[in-house]
């Protein structure tokens, strides 16, 4: 989700991140926008993302977050193990107990 | 790979010590901002706004946690934490600290260095690639388990036997024997040569240093020109290490007349000195310059070791069967040659470990005692620190922390413990190992001795030996902190420091240890006693030769007339009273003469002719080695070439071959030896007379049937004078040595030693026995003084209450030492009970190597019992004077 929206809203603050995510789940993620702050260091130590201070709208110095080549390839390959699991798991509940007989 | 990258980064963080905490503090405060003020927007009062955005961000701390977890290593971390901790623990306390260290590093490092010489003298692999393939054949008798073959048998064997067939593969022979090199001024010296197969160093992996080794392509080539190898030794002293020596000749002498040319063609490494780790010899040939040099005809007799590489998949047990097979067919082919003749195969290895046999099995258990000493010793200590510090640890156990986290701290001290006095004992064994060597009786000595071929190195080996101990000793000490520190009860423990119910239950531990501790420790002194005393025995003790000044030249043999002259001139020499002469004297490095055929005409039930081995000796020999005649009569002068032939017998042949009767007037004999008087038919010789038993190859050896003969009939073209003198035999030596060379430079001796150097030599396993076993002995005592001390101090400090309720209730404190005395004594006797134990099994191992002494006899236990006594004083001492001197207000007190 980290990935995604990076990949949508280019370079983007932590906030800015976690609002996004909120936005689109419906505030049904995020219990605790705080532990956002782990997932982004460990996707950084991974070399899926880049970090660099920076202001932000209202001029807070703000640490900005974007998706590195490392990080796209990343999502490339989630992206596509999701839809396959997804489709995996679709077909499971289309399948009707007439289908197997 | 993302792992990876993760982890990289989180190890360079704990080892920069970097932290993310101010710029997490600074996110989260922009992150808090932004919502508030986005709260704000929506309209909200600014504190309202503050207080939603921190309850939607969640629990800073939390956070903040997580954070750090997945920012570093938390489990190195906290080990990193650890080992701080314990290294500031064992820094309060430097004396525990510094006794604990130097008695593990006592005991790692001198087993370490026994390690070290027994890996050097027996263990230690041939320096060859893959010496685990690398077998020895040995022909057997009913009485040699490891014989030596002739040369033609080495052929038929390497012919057979197909589990030695192969490129890198191969049986080898391999005969030491002498050569003799001219020196610029006329005499002449003695090269130990090993005479090889032609095949040795291919087969067997040696690679030389400078030029080439022969190989079997060059048989041919080698019948007409003879080729040697120098070994390394030989090189670095007779040709100062001469790096152009490779494609030069030599000359090698043969008697008087016989000169030949031969070229070198390459220097072995210092790493490969000979087949057995002791022995370093000066050059190697192959046997087709012993068929040049006119000594073919010796290649038929039995003198050459066999060893082999096998063929990449061909078992041990293979060639084992392989050889049995060949020696069968060798037997049924030549049953007169070679009946009851056998051969048998072992792994290189298993043939060290049984050269290293009983000797090493005793030195290695008594190092072993020692090393459970310093274990116990340093037990000891673990568990008075852990009980002075159970008030620490309940502290700890109180504001949480949890048993798994201190015991994980105690194992650390301990680890820490081992692992200091793991590099101390290093030390300690690379200091022994420098000293080892001069310890030991090598060598006898002589006019110009040679550099030993034992060096000890403290290699990967011992290190690898010392680490395993370390090991054991960090196993063995864990089951301290996980069995005691890990129980202190929270209640039980924090009113005061020493409650009575722990203690009292570590105290009957440290009891059953301190037994142990004595028991070991008199065991090891009971057989430090008899080693000593073996030692001594074979020094002192009667042993059919003489303990007097005798110096000993071997020579090439002159004949007649010269070797009167050489009589002559030794006589003139000052301080000599007696010379007399034989093939060889006693207890010499080098093979004397045997009788491969002895007939015994008037015994119908001994029809197969045995072989026994014999001394050719001049008619004084016998009276001037000291071996006494205890039947019949001496040699005189009367029997030489001109009188009946005659022999002398041994005891042991006497008990063999005529138990019970006097063998005076039979005869034997001997198809070796030409019968002058009738030619053609085998010579029979007389038994004039018994002597006694003396040793012929070895102090302690089993001795077996031997004869002496007339010198007249050797046959084998060597002398060896013995000198009788008053003074010191080796200080003649130099005076000796000219009065041969004065009647020929050829008869420059090729060994010129002393008897009791003879002696000392042979004696050497017991003098190297006695050594260690006092040094390691001497080191338990300190270890046990230590022990038993610091256990007493221990119990006095525990009952130091009690004598004070005692004083103060009118004991004397001559009443206050007897309470302690009495409880010395029951400790040292409950532990002598025990060392008795440990004695009589040691003494079932030890009775093989000694030397004239019974195990466990009256004086090696008497002495043990007083040493131990009085050390047990010692250590008893102080605590007991601490015990009388307790002032009982002051003891009670305390509490």
């Amino acid at each position: 989700m980290v990935l995604k929206t990076l990949d949508v809203l280019g370079s983007l603050h932590g906030y800015g991140i976690a609002r996004r995510i909120e936005q689109i789940s419906g505030d049904a993620l995020f219990v605790n926008q705080g532990t956002l702050y782990p997932v982004l260091l460990r996707l950084e130590q991974e070399g899926a993302i880049a970090s660099e201070w920076g202001p932000s709208e209202n001029n807070r110095r703000a640490r900005f977050y974007r998706l590195t080549r490392a990080g796209y390839k990343l999502l490339e390959t989630e992206k596509r193990d999701w839809e396959q699991t997804a489709a995996i798991i679709a077909r499971f509940f289309e399948v009707k107990a007439e289908d197997l007989a | 790979m993302r792992t990876l990258s993760r982890v990289s980064t989180r190890l360079r963080n704990v080892a920069t010590l970097r932290r993310g905490d101010a710029r997490l503090r600074e996110e989260m405060e922009s992150h808090i901002a932004m919502q508030t003020e986005e709260n704000i927007r929506v309209g909200m009062s600014a504190d309202e706004a503050r207080r939603q955005a921190r309850l939607k961000f969640g629990a800073v701390e939390t956070i903040r946690e997580a954070y750090h977890v997945e920012e570093g290593l938390p489990l190195i971390e906290d080990l990193l934490h650890d080992l701080r901790h314990s290294v500031r623990a064992l820094r309060k306390s430097p004396a525990f600290t510094s006794v604990a260290v130097v008695t593990l590093a006592l005991g790692i490092g001198s087993s370490a260095a026994i390690f070290c010489l027994m890996d050097a003298l027996w263990l230690h692999p041939m320096h060859v690639p893959h010496p685990d393939r690398v077998v020895r054949i040995f022909g057997t008798t009913k009485q040699d388990q490891e014989g030596e073959f002739s040369y033609p048998e080495y052929k038929a064997m390497a012919q057979r036997m197909t589990a030695f067939k192969g490129p890198n593969a191969g049986v080898v022979a391999i005969g030491g024997r002498g050569s003799l090199m001219p020196r610029p001024d006329g005499t002449a010296e003695l090269l130990l040569t090993n005479v090889v197969s032609d095949n040795f160093f291919t087969a067997l992996g040696v690679r030389p240093l400078l030029g080439r080794t022969f190989t079997a392509q060059d048989a041919e080539r080698l019948r007409t020109h003879p080729a040697v190898v120098l070994g390394y030794s030989c090189w670095k002293r007779d040709f100062g290490g001469d790096p152009k020596i490779v494609g030069r000749s030599m000359t090698l002498l043969r008697g008087k007349d016989h000169r030949y040319q031969v070229d070198v063609w390459g220097v072995l490494p210092s790493s490969f000195r000979d087949t057995n780790p002791d022995s370093d010899r000066d050059i190697w040939m192959p046997t087709q310059d012993w068929s040049f040099m006119g000594r073919g005809g010796e290649l038929s007799y039995r003198w050459f070791n066999l060893l082999g590489r096998l063929a990449p998949h061909a078992t041990v047990r293979q060639a084992r069967e392989q050889a049995a097979a060949v020696a069968s067919a060798l037997a049924i082919a030549e049953p007169a040659a070679n009946r009851g003749r056998g051969a048998r195969v072992a792994s290189d290895f298993s043939y060290r470990k049984s050269n290293a046999g009983t000797t090493g099995l005793v030195l290695f258990v008594i190092a072993a005692g020692v090393v459970l000493l310093a274990f116990v010793n340093v037990a000891h200590l673990l568990f008075s620190r852990a009980l002075n510090r159970s008030s620490e640890m309940s502290l700890r156990l109180s504001l949480g922390a949890t048993r798994w986290i201190i015991a994980r701290q105690l194992l650390l001290e301990n680890f820490l413990i081992v692992a200091l006095s793991l590099v101390l004992g290093l030390g300690f064994a690379v200091g022994l190992a420098a000293v080892l060597p001069r310890l030991l009786v090598l060598q006898p000595a002589m006019l110009e001795s040679r550099t030993s071929g034992l060096n000890l190195h403290v290699d990967f080996r011992v290190f690898l030996f010392a680490s395993a101990l370390a090991f054991i000793s960090t196993l063995f000490l864990a089951v301290i902190p996980l069995s005691r520190a890990a129980r202190p009860e929270l209640l039980t423990m924090l009113p005061a420091g020493s409650t009575t119910h722990t203690a009292a239950r570590a105290s009957r531990l440290r009891r059953a240890a301190i037994w142990l501790q004595i028991g070991i420790s008199f065991a090891l002194l009971v057989s430090t006693a008899s080693l000593v005393q073996s030692f001594v025995n074979a020094r002192t003790r009667p042993i059919g030769l003489t303990r007097k000044q005798l110096l000993i030249a071997f020579t090439q043999d002159p004949g007649t007339p010269l070797r009167n002259d050489v009589i002559a001139n030794l006589r003139a020499l000052p301080g000599v009273q007696s010379v007399a002469y034989a093939i060889r004297a006693p207890l010499m490095p080098s093979e004397g003469g045997i009788a491969t055929k002895v007939i015994f005409p008037g015994q119908p039930e001994l029809q197969n002719p045995v072989a026994i081995k014999y001394n050719a000796v001049s008619p004084s020999f016998l009276n001037v080695t000291g071996t006494r005649i205890v039947r019949g009569r001496g040699f005189t002068a009367a029997d030489d070439l001109n009188g009946p032939p005659v022999v002398i017998v041994s005891q042991a042949m006497v008990r063999k071959y005529w138990p019970g009767q006097n063998p005076i007037g039979h005869s034997v004999l001997l198809p070796d030896f030409d019968n002058v008087m009738r030619r053609g038919t085998p010579l029979e010789a007389r038994i004039i007379g018994v002597a006694e038993n003396a040793p012929v190859n070895q102090i302690g050896e089993i001795s077996e049937p031997y004869m002496y003969l007339p010198f007249h009939l050797s046959q084998m073209g060597e002398v060896t004078f013995v000198v009788g003198t008053q003074l010191n035999a080796m200080s003649i030596a130099r005076d000796a040595r000219e009065a041969l060379i004065h009647v020929n430079p050829l008869l420059d001796p090729m060994l010129l030693t002393s008897l009791p150097e003879l002696i000392r030599f042979s004696a050497g396993d017991y003098q190297m026995m006695a050594e260690l076993a006092t040094a390691l002995g001497l080191i338990g005592l300190v270890l046990t003084v230590i022990g038993l001390y610091g256990f007493l101090a221990f119990l006095v400090t525990q009952r130091q209450r009690e004598i004070g309720i005692r004083m103060a209730l009118g004991a004397s404190r001559e009443a206050t030492v007897n309470l302690i005395a009495r409880d010395v004594v029951r400790i040292a006797v409950i532990g002598l009970a025990i060392g008795l134990v440990l004695a009589l099994a040691g003494a079932r191992l030890e009775v093989a190597v000694l030397f004239d002494v019974r195990p466990l006899d009256a004086l090696s236990l008497s002495s043990a019992l007083a040493i131990l006594a009085s050390a047990v004083l010692v250590a008893a001492w102080l605590p007991a004077r601490r015990a009388a001197a307790v002032e009982p207000m002051e003891a009670l007190r305390a509490e």
